[in-house]
């Protein structure tokens, strides 16, 4: 595809313009791009939910823009994009316990144990970006192009599913007893837990967002280009308070997201990106 | 001296110990009167190695023999003399003699005794014990006829027979004395043996929900569990808790402490001993609860709703035989509700009652 693009611009450069204007007279374009791309929504757990595996998983980028170029070299753009995030994160063992009272109002620290708790994350990000656009040609029809600048991100859906097995039980200090596989108080063992939720996010994460990459002119007026993209978040997306202490799950009708239990959350994003543009002004 | 015909005059003197036995032969020989004694008759001995001796007094030549290897003396001996008996440690579990004959010319033999006594000892097995062992006999190797005796005191100990009951003795160790006397109380032989008893520890169950029977093992007392539902060991429940499910009975369980001793907990009944008394029923802003048994303590009353949800738990103290509390109505809706009275974790009784409002 690379070659094919690079034949392009060579066979357009042969045209004739009638009305007499050159690619540098136009200022005004608007473009769509997108591509795949490679997100990680990154937790950094409390020690209870600590050597959680987190693995990246494929999604894409998608956004239309508009902008202004000031000169030959630099501009600016704006639009709106969608961009979802989604990571998987598993955790093999997990084992906690709180303090708390039974229906008698006896006191009692209930134990739980997990293991093979396994959770996915996807949140979909409507971006604001505000961009600097620079352009260094090579020639008439060819150049190279970074944009950076920074992406509003807004969060529009954000979910979890998570599952796992667990084991609820009861030490009793006034017994020196731990119970388990009671039909009281959920002392059960091995239960297969399943919960879905949504995610709770800020409103608004400023996000650094970056790409790069060739750009070929095939005619005055239509630019394609090619590159790759890196965006980061710039802060906590997480909306949660930490519980102190985090308790990943107390009965078996209730399991949290990791996120509930991180003391930070960020979130990145890489991939290739494929733009078309057209200068109309 | 020449040794002649005569007559033998034999003079015996049997006297108490510690005092003085005689024996003395007298003859005559061409006329010339000859002599000798020999004291004690016999000497006591203990049963470890050593030596005794008796006095001869004799005008004549004599001769010393012993029929025991283990006894041996001095063989000969002129006029006034000493003989020496040396014997060895009786190992035995009987008393032994070994007849000394002391010969003179004309006075003939004089026997004389040394009798050794036997060693004794006693032992007992499989101590320390369990308060829940039946009763351990002694193995006793020697005579018996003594007397038993433990210091310190709290040991259950039959003096006659040396048994003992580890059940009713008190925890702890003892050195256990077996006393004989011989020579009608003037010699004692003793014999020495340890005993030790663990302490009782006996488990004490509890019952949550109503279900649950808990045998508490604070500080780890407890290693294993065997729980009864009335005389008859459950199968299979050898936890420290059982899951009862409500089924009626008298419930106890048979803790094995950390020294394996096995002791029984306390009884637990579940199903109720019988029917309490609830006036007035139906009832509109109060009613009355009453019922007699000789279990006080910390009493709860549970009210359960027809879904079977308990809807109030009330906590009094019983204090005394007759119990009697009036309870409101404020707290529980109209309906029907089943009424259970745990006293002391012992669950007791069962009623109903009809709230009208």
């Amino acid at each position: 595809m690379f070659f094919i693009l690079l034949l392009l611009p060579q066979a357009n450069l042969q045209s004739q313009d009638v009305s007499g204007k050159t690619p540098e007279t136009y200022h005004w374009f608007i473009g769509i791009k997108g591509g795949p791309a490679l997100t990680n929504i990154k937790i950094d757990g409390t020690d209870v939910i600590s050597g959680i595996e987190i693995t990246r998983k494929n999604s894409y980028s998608l956004s239309v823009e508009a902008g202004y170029f000031f000169s030959r070299y630099i501009g600016i753009s704006s639009g709106i994009g969608l961009s979802p995030y989604s990571s998987r994160f598993f955790l093999e063992t997990y084992s906690n316990s709180l303090d708390t009272i039974d229906s008698e109002s006896e006191e009692y620290e209930r134990r739980i144990s997990g293991r093979d708790i396994d959770e996915t994350q996807k949140i979909h990000f409507l971006e604001i970006p505000l961009m600097l656009n620079l352009q260094l040609p090579f020639g008439k029809a060819i150049g190279f192009y970074v944009q950076g600048g920074i992406n509003l991100a807004i969060p529009v859906s954000r979910n979890y599913s998570s599952s796992g097995i667990f084991t609820y039980t009861g030490y009793y200090p006034a017994y020196n007893v731990l119970l388990h596989d009671i039909p009281y108080e959920g002392f059960k063992s091995n239960v297969d837990v399943e919960k879905t939720g949504d995610l709770k996010v800020k409103t608004f994460i400023p996000e650094l967002a970056a790409s790069g990459g060739f750009y070929f002119r095939t005619d005055k007026q239509f630019q394609i280009a090619i590159g790759a993209f890196y965006k980061k978040m710039l802060s906590d997306i997480s909306a949660y308070t930490l519980p102190d202490p985090f308790h990943l799950s107390t009965h078996e009708n209730q399991l949290r997201s990791f996120m509930e239990g991180s003391e930070k959350t960020t979130a990145c994003s890489m991939g290739l990106l494929v733009s078309m543009r057209f200068f109309i002004k | 001296m020449k040794a002649n015909l005569g007559k033998f005059l034999i003079i015996a003197f049997l006297f108490p110990a510690n005092t003085m036995f005689l024996f003395s032969q007298e003859s005559l020989s061409k006329g010339i009167k000859c002599h000798m004694t020999v004291t004690p008759l016999n000497q006591d001995v203990s049963s470890a190695s050593g030596t005794t001796s008796f006095d001869v007094v004799a005008d004549i030549d004599w001769t010393v023999t012993s029929d025991q290897t283990w006894c041996t003396v001095t063989p000969s001996g002129t006029g006034n003399g000493t003989i020496t008996a040396t014997y060895q440690a009786n190992t035995g579990f009987v008393p032994r003699v070994a007849t000394i004959t002391v010969t003179g010319p004309v006075v003939g033999d004089i026997l004389v005794t040394v009798t050794q006594d036997e060693i004794i000892s006693i032992s007992y097995s499989g101590y320390p014990w369990c308060p829940s062992e039946g009763v351990k006999d002694v193995s006793l190797s020697g005579s018996s006829g003594g007397t038993f005796s433990a210091q310190p005191e709290g040991l259950d100990i039959n003096p006659v027979t040396g048994a003992i009951t580890p059940g009713t003795s008190i925890a702890g160790s003892y050195t256990v004395k077996y006393t004989l006397e011989k020579s009608e109380g003037k010699r004692v032989l003793e014999a020495f043996a340890e005993v030790s008893i663990y302490p009782a520890v006996i488990p004490q169950i509890h019952i949550k929900w109503d279900d649950v029977l808990i045998c508490s093992n604070v500080g780890n007392l407890f290693t294993a569990y065997q729980w009864f539902k009335g005389p008859e060991p459950i199968t299979g429940a050898t936890d420290q808790f059982y899951l009862s499910n409500k089924v009626p009975g008298v419930y106890t369980v048979m803790a094995t402490d950390n020294n394996g001793c096995n002791a029984l907990s306390n009884e637990i009944s579940l199903g109720g001993k019988g029917s309490l008394l609830v006036y007035p029923n139906p009832a509109t802003s109060s009613f009355r609860i009453s019922f007699n048994d000789v279990q006080i303590g910390k009493t709860r009353i549970r009210f359960i709703n027809s879904s079977g949800v308990e809807v109030m738990n009330h906590m009094t103290e019983k204090s005394d035989l007759k119990f009697s509390e009036e309870i409101t109505t404020a707290r529980l809706d109209k309906g029907f509700y089943v009424i259970h009275v745990v006293v002391s974790d012992v669950y007791l009784y069962t009623g109903t009652i009809m709230v009208l409002k």
